[in-house]
């Protein structure tokens, strides 16, 4: 015994790479809901105060240029406001006129990312909203822009997002003009490949790839991203297809995520139509949920 | 006390400007690996103790920070990294800006060699884009950063070796 102490003494710094080393291995091996467990409790304590104080020191420098910015965007809403107010008043009494069916709703929260994965891939980040506020597991998030990704892991105060571009992501989309289902997966940085289109399917270049509703996480209509690149693969028995996500994905700092009144539904959406984003806003205003409106199958 | 506390502040700069949405230095998606570049200087300059010990605290960090399934690898890597370099010190003297590019380039580029062949598990067509695509420019990247920053880093060691 007292051999190995005088060993270890001798050799400190290889034991102590050596116990490191099988430390780290050990942590590979782990089982997959151990590592989520594990980096739960520690990103939930550690990583958020951090961020919290980063995105502070943002908010302080970016704080004159978003109010010159935010004054000019009264002005322009101020008008845009009466426009609207006249166009609801027509569209009511139109609507009145032909019986359209009540519109559902679909709730949607605002979130800030507040960190990103450090890898230089960036396949995960970090929001600023939580089970506190309504977010689940599985629920998705987007941009204006198009689908950002989903929800895989929820703390009190902030979640985890999977991006399109991470290499676990799969989503079930469609070609918006053929109407060609396929699975979105991620080809390799920042495109992803439309997997299981048949070798005769219909797609070209510049084919709009929208989401289909069939996962049950991401409702229908949501855009995702433009065919790149047709071709056809080694096996012959399917088409490859390129896709180029329609939000940059490196530089997303908001986000919505759909907290409800969409999963297990679907928004019908015309293709070429972004989701119409409106503010909700009531008196001595709280809340920052926006709505965003579509007709539901 | 001094020299602990100065390495954690470094380490907790870096990690803050990795993990920041700003994307901070970001050009074209690929940004300098600030947490490998801190860790190549210490190993370096403290030895292969510091440098295992630092690697692996600094790659936890990180592990913890990415996608939960990956928890260990970049702990792993890093304390190599560090112990390796830890390795060398004394017997190589990086003066010349040149001198310490080429290291930390070397470096960068095989840690991501390394880090992707095994996040990859081996799958070569997403391996070799990601190589091509990030960690080349990467290393260059980091490299260049890197060299500059040593500078910056030799002067806060004087500070926190000082006797006070």
């Amino acid at each position: 015994m007292q051999r190995l102490v005088d060993l270890l003494v001798r050799y400190r710094d290889q034991s102590l790479f050596t116990v490191l080393l099988l430390a780290s291995v050990s942590m590979l091996l782990l089982r997959e809901d151990l590592k989520m467990e594990g980096a739960r409790v520690v990103s939930s304590v550690l990583f958020a105060p951090i961020q919290r104080v980063v995105v502070l020191a943002r908010d302080i420098v970016d704080l004159r240029q978003e109010n010159r910015r935010l004054s000019m965007l009264v002005m322009k809403l101020a008008y845009q406001n009466d426009q609207l107010a006249e166009l609801q008043y027509e569209n009511e009494r139109l609507r009145g006129l032909i019986e359209f069916k009540e519109k559902s709703r679909f709730v949607v929260l605002p979130a800030e990312v507040i960190g990103r994965s450090p890898s230089r891939v960036s396949s995960s980040v970090l929001i600023d909203r939580g089970s506190r506020d309504g977010v689940e597991r599985n629920m998705a998030v987007v941009t204006a822009e198009g689908v950002v990704g989903k929800t895989i892991d929820v703390y009190p105060e902030t979640a985890l997002v999977q991006t399109l571009i991470d290499r676990n992501s799969r989503v079930s989309c469609v070609v918006s003009r053929s109407r060609v289902v396929g699975i979105l997966a991620w080809h390799g940085g920042f495109l992803c490949t439309l997997e299981m289109i048949p070798e005769q399917g219909d797609v070209e270049v510049g084919d709009l790839v929208v989401t289909s509703g069939l996962g049950g996480v991401f409702p229908k209509g949501l855009r995702v991203g433009t065919v790149v690149e047709v071709g056809a693969e080694a096996q012959g028995l399917f088409r490859r297809v390129i896709v180029r996500v329609s939000a940059d994905l490196s530089k997303v700092e908001e986000v919505f995520v759909i907290a409800g009144g969409g999963l297990g539904e679907a928004l019908e959406l015309e293709p070429e139509t972004r989701p119409a984003l409106s503010t909700t806003v009531t008196e001595g205003e709280a809340e920052r949920s926006l709505i965003v409106e579509g007709d539901i199958e | 006390m001094r020299k602990f506390a100065a390495t954690i502040l470094i380490v907790v700069a870096a990690l803050s400007l990795q993990m920041s949405p700003l994307n901070i230095g970001e050009i074209l998606g690929v940004r300098p690996d600030l947490l490998l570049i801190v860790l190549i200087y210490l190993s370096l300059a403290e030895g292969r103790k510091w440098g295992s010990v630092s690697g692996f605290a600094i790659g936890f960090v990180q592990d913890l920070y990415q996608a939960p399934d990956q928890l260990g690898l970049n702990a792993l890597i890093k304390v190599l990294v560090g112990f390796f370099l830890g390795s060398l010190k004394g017997r190589i003297y990086l003066k010349g800006l040149s001198e310490r590019w080429a290291i930390v380039f070397a470096v960068c580029f095989a840690h991501d060699l390394l880090y992707y062949l095994i996040y990859f598990s081996f799958r070569f067509p997403p391996f070799l884009s990601t190589m091509i695509r990030f960690a080349l420019p990467g290393a260059i990247y980091s490299a260049t950063v890197g060299s500059l920053l040593f500078i910056l880093l030799d002067r806060l060691r004087m500070w926190r070796t000082a006797p006070t």
